[in-house]
């Protein structure tokens, strides 16, 4: 397959993610589409590696990938503690209510 | 959900997914298939994760999204990502999600169809922009070894299979070289450690402890 069907399929996980995003109104949605967005960015790092020329021998892409796989492990983890609290603080997962940063 | 109304959903997913694989099977052989049967499960499961009412029904939608683009890592000869993909993604952040989903009680009149509908006419300029400048279907019916692509700079699209397949252990040999990405390695374990020990000590706070 060529490089654009996999950026493609890169742009489209990226919209839905945003889209995700900005239209649920529940906390976990929106960890959701951050997952997705970083999939696709994942994704893309992937496939421009491994479509490098023959130069370079299209590792960099990968690990690069292996850093975002890191960051999107701390960020759910992080994301859910910070969830649980909010709820447990505001007994409501929508984040138009959260809107004091303390009590 | 009635029982019908499943089964027919069921049933138009199977026979797009059977149509995405021969789209691809037509372009591009075998490897063509498999990437349509990838591309289609992830997009669709990210679709499911968007207009599903259920949290749960949306993680699990979630599940094949993260699995299918494992298999479009495979696809990409990147064997060690799509197995991280799997344990971390599908195994950890998963059900880091799946936990979280346990932690309010669930609404099911959040989602709102038309707002839904707006953010995703929003962003369908983005997507035919790029799938404009890519070159879009035409993409697909492109040889692998493409002529063209030589004598375009940055980019070659020219699929090299002398290139290893297996690149576990180039990547590991990466990321402990001193001149590659050694300090950036110890940074992420760093961030890993710090955004674990952040998690514990903040769903350890209690609201009368403040």
């Amino acid at each position: 397959m060529a490089l654009q069907a996999y950026l493609c399929v890169s742009v489209a996980l990226f919209a839905i993610g945003l889209c995700c995003m900005i239209a649920r109104r529940n906390l976990i949605h929106v960890l959701i589409g951050i997952e997705l967005i970083l999939n696709a960015a994942i994704l893309n790092l992937v496939a421009f590696a491994r479509f490098t020329p023959d130069g370079g021998d299209g590792i960099d892409g990968r690990v690069f990938a292996v850093f975002v796989i890191v960051i999107a492990v701390a960020e759910a983890a992080v994301g859910i503690a910070i969830i649980q609290q909010v709820v447990r603080t505001f007994r409501t997962q929508k984040p138009s209510a959260i809107d004091r940063l303390r009590e | 959900m009635s029982k019908a109304r499943s089964r027919i959903a069921a049933a138009l997913l199977a026979i797009l997914l059977a149509g995405a694989c021969w789209v691809g099977a037509r372009f591009a052989g075998e490897q063509g298939a498999a990437f349509g049967m990838f591309a289609w499960l992830s997009v669709g499961g990210a679709l499911v994760c968007l207009f599903e009412r259920s949290l749960v029904r949306s993680c699990f939608a979630l599940l094949v999204t993260l699995l299918s683009s494992a298999g479009l890592f495979l696809l990409l000869d990147s064997d060690f990502l799509a197995l991280m993909q799997v344990l971390v993604g599908a195994g950890g952040v998963l059900a880091l999600l799946l936990f979280g989903a346990m932690l309010a009680p669930p609404d099911p009149t959040e989602r709102s169809l038309a707002r839904i509908l707006v953010a995703l006419l929003l962003l369908a300029p983005l997507c035919g922009l790029v799938a404009w400048r890519c070159g879009g279907v035409s993409a697909f019916r492109r040889p692998m070894v493409a002529a063209k692509a030589s004598s375009q700079p940055g980019i070659a699209i020219a699929y090299s299979p002398s290139r290893p397949r297996r690149d576990a252990g180039r990547i590991g040999v990466a990321l402990v070289d001193p001149n590659r990405y050694a300090v950036a390695f110890e940074v992420a374990g760093l961030l890993l450690v710090v955004a674990l020990v952040a998690a514990h000590s903040i769903s350890q706070r209690r609201e009368d402890a403040s």
